[in-house]
């Protein structure tokens, strides 16, 4: 338990956690590294699309081009790196809606980040397996890209829990899920779960 | 925090050893796959919150024991798994020091909430 002398603790502290995952100090350079991941995977996107000439490769050759040409990046209609760039978007997006009791206020968008960092990173996982067990080329800015969705999943995962753990207590005092995923704790006022500024 | 990051650097290691030490064939392919998910995990599992699954990390270690005899390549291609395998069993049984409390944690989500 905290005490009340407890310097500068947040009001939207989720109950039995000792701090917020909401807050902003936790997501913000979350965001900043998904607009990272979005301007490279635009630029990879870009080269695929024969927009840019040629790639930044500065280790393995031709691997760039091997890799951001293969077969495997065409499977789709459109280039893989595209679709990373709107899934970075997507991220980017996603982890700036809402305020800092957002897990509580806004469980719906928390959950939508958390769709969003998860699979992105699973899948430039596959990609980088394909890359090196198949086409036995590597592509320097496509694992930097990977890197950084994998570093992303941990960090963003904090928030999905407190939002889960909220929908298990909205449905333990029998009130709709439904309305908590779409609109929050809607407990009479004075019940309600900390929320801090928004 | 720290021993899940070095599994990840034991993963790095496996996806970039077949390059570097130039071997080949299955165990080129199982070193890359494992290595890419152990790295994976290891860098999630860093994350206080979902330490838990350091326990694939762990799953992955004993794998790595036993593939060279498994997919037959019980010759020096083998050291790495062997030695990357062991080690990452050793760090991600690992839990490390905890900062932070979390309401209960996953298992409240089907244990029923903390508070």
């Amino acid at each position: 338990m905290s005490t009340l002398f407890e310097p500068s603790i947040d009001p939207a502290t989720p109950p039995g956690w000792t701090y917020n995952p909401s807050a902003w100090s936790e997501r913000l350079w979350l965001i900043g590294v998904a607009i990272l991941g979005f301007g490279l995977s635009l630029y990879l996107g870009s080269y695929q699309l024969g927009m840019v000439a040629r790639v930044w490769e500065p280790f393995f050759g031709t691997g760039s081009e091997q890799v951001l040409h293969s077969a495997l990046s065409r499977v789709l209609p459109v280039p893989d790196a595209a679709l990373g760039a709107l899934a970075y978007a997507v991220d980017a997006v996603a982890g700036t809606i809402g305020g800092a009791g957002r897990w509580r206020t806004m469980p719906w968008i928390v959950v939508l980040f958390g769709l969003a960092v998860g699979p992105l990173g699973l899948v430039s996982v596959l990609l980088v397996i394909a890359q090196a067990v198949w086409l036995e080329a590597w592509c320097t800015l496509c694992l930097l890209s990977a890197l950084i969705s994998v570093v992303m999943i941990g960090p963003a995962m904090d928030e999905v829990l407190a939002s889960l753990q909220l929908f298990t207590r909205v449905r333990e005092r029998g009130m709709p899920l439904w309305e908590a995923f779409w609109h929050g704790d809607r407990a009479p006022r004075g019940k309600r779960e900390p929320c801090g500024p928004t | 925090m720290w021993p899940h990051v070095a599994t990840s650097v034991i993963g790095f290691w496996l996806l970039a050893s077949p390059d570097l030490l130039e071997y080949a064939g299955t165990a080129r392919m199982n070193n890359q796959i494992v290595g890419a998910w152990l790295a994976t995990f290891g860098l999630i599992a860093a994350s206080e919150s979902v330490r838990a699954l350091r326990w694939v990390n762990v799953a992955l270690g004993t794998w790595l024991l036993v593939a060279p005899f498994l997919l037959d390549y019980p010759d020096e291609r083998a050291c790495g798994s062997l030695v990357g395998g062991m080690a990452a069993i050793a760090l991600s049984s690992i839990h490390g020091p905890s900062s932070e409390r979390f309401g209960g944690g996953w298992t409240a989500l089907w244990k029923g909430a903390s508070s």
